[in-house]
């Protein structure tokens, strides 16, 4: 279980996430909600402590392993995706002669193990594939990804939430992070809607099997501006 | 540690290797060389011709030395701020790789880059000096390079260093101070000596400051041609480089 407690950070005296409180359950995929600037990627960042937050607290159990994909993933050009796993699997201590099985199932998981091109002839959803891949090395029990739909076209967007789906039936504790709702309804156990920084909805799943889509939910959300 | 070290410098330096500026740069180079060694004069100075191998080895080092530290400047600079830009930096923040080898491992890679492309130019100058009939000349041309690499890494190492704490302008604009005032420190010393004033006192200042690099591609020179060097100024530098890099360990970046 991760448990975030009136996280906060400021960037020039402009409070960018404000006294941020939720848990998330083990096995569960937690969605983040809101739209540009609601403050979504820096919890995401403070989490992995890529940014300092101000105040409050991130429980995260000692002995778990996070892998992070980010929103628009950079790779050395000139390697292939295996170099790239094994790249960053060198840089995370996996040792070598497990590391090569490893970098083979993961290119299979994510479909990119006959992929022998380049990174620079990799499409934008080939490289988000591949952010996935490199998230899921040395088996990490919570998944951070940040916007993994971004400009992917209608199949793999498809071919990406069938991953994703695939990852939770596996068990993984799931945090993401996404603007396409349609995704997010498929996939998310619940979640939050963020703007300006602070929460203005929670919901569960069996939220949005009550009729209302989430689209709706959101968008009275945010036209609304109250949490509930 | 040092396997994390290893492989970012190993990736990174692959990444320099393939920067077009390095190869435009060393042909320019190698042109310029040729240029040079065309010895069709009637003009003498101390008894040998001024296109005479001993005039024209020490203009050409010097020219070695001038391009490899500009070499050093124009690949180490905004190399370590651009792997925050493009957000490489998240992948290995969050795999627990600390600052230190984070950094260091990309400043090793400009150091190889620049010290690379200065291999192949001094390979041409080898070249030069073998047609020329001074093959003797070529053993001992090995660890004059290596006192030229000193030299080289010290301004790719100063550049990359700064980076990591300066907007890329103002870490290329003290690149470029420190490199002017490096290489021509015996003519700028000479000019200062001309000039008095707050002028004078402020190159004296920079003088005091940045080592003398042109004092070392001298050493390399004449260690080369079997004349007698200064040896004391490698210490200087030797320290310099550990000064410099110290910088590695005391700037941090606040976010990925």
């Amino acid at each position: 279980m991760i448990t975030v407690t009136g996280l906060s950070k400021s960037y020039n005296g402009k409070k960018v996430v404000d006294d941020l409180s939720f848990t998330m359950k083990e096995g569960n995929l937690f969605a983040l909600l809101g739209s540009n600037g609601a403050g979504k990627s820096t919890t995401i960042k403070m989490m992995l402590s890529l940014v300092k937050k101000d105040g409050g607290r991130i429980e995260i159990p000692e002995d778990a392993l996070l892998g992070y994909s980010p929103e628009t993933p950079y790779f050395p050009p000139f390697l292939t995706g295996m170099e790239v796993l094994l790249y960053y699997g060198v840089l995370q201590k996996i040792p070598r002669e497990k590391l090569k099985v490893e970098c083979g199932t993961l290119l299979h998981l994510v479909g990119l193990s006959e992929e022998k091109t380049k990174i620079k002839f990799y499409s934008k959803g080939m490289l988000q594939r591949l952010a996935l891949a490199q998230a899921m090395l040395g088996n990490p029990s919570i998944l951070i990804l940040d916007e993994p739909c971004a400009g992917l076209d209608a199949m793999g967007r498809i071919e990406m939430i069938e991953l994703i789906m695939k990852l939770k039936t596996a068990g993984k504790t799931i945090l993401m992070n996404s603007h396409i709702l349609s995704d997010i309804e498929k996939v998310c156990d619940e979640g939050m809607i963020m703007q300006k920084g602070k929460v203005l909805r929670r919901f569960t799943k069996e939220d949005l099997r009550g009729g209302e889509s989430l689209e709706t939910i959101f968008t009275k959300t945010i036209s609304g501006g109250i949490e509930k | 540690m040092k396997s994390s070290v290893g492989i970012i410098m190993k990736t990174a330096l692959k990444e320099r290797m393939r920067r077009k500026e390095l190869y435009i740069i060393v042909i320019l180079a190698i042109l310029l060389l040729l240029l040079c060694s065309s010895d069709v004069t009637s003009i003498t100075m101390n008894g040998e011709a001024v296109t005479g191998f001993s005039n024209m080895f020490l203009l050409m080092h010097t020219l070695v030395h001038f391009v490899g530290c500009v070499l050093a400047v124009v690949l180490s600079l905004g190399t370590i701020p651009k792997e925050y830009e493009r957000k490489n930096s998240h992948l290995v923040w969050v795999r627990n790789i600390s600052q230190e080898a984070y950094h260091g491992g990309l400043t090793l890679a400009n150091v190889c880059a620049s010290l690379s492309a200065a291999a192949i130019l001094y390979l041409a100058l080898g070249v030069y000096a073998v047609t020329k009939g001074h093959g003797e000349v070529l053993l001992r041309m090995i660890p004059a390079f290596l006192m030229l690499s000193l030299s080289i890494s010290f301004v790719s190492l100063f550049v990359s260093v700064m980076s990591i704490k300066l907007p890329v302008m103002a870490a290329g604009i003290l690149g470029v101070i420190v490199m002017v005032f490096g290489v021509f420190h015996g003519m700028i010393g000479l000019f200062k000596n001309m000039l008095g004033g707050l002028g004078g006192k402020c190159m004296s200042f920079f003088l005091f400051l940045v080592p003398d690099l042109s004092g070392i591609q001298n050493a390399a020179c004449h260690f080369a041609t079997g004349e007698k060097m200064e040896a004391h100024l490698i210490f200087v530098l030797l320290f310099s480089l550990w000064v410099v890099s110290l910088g590695l360990f005391i700037f941090r970046k606040k976010e990925a």
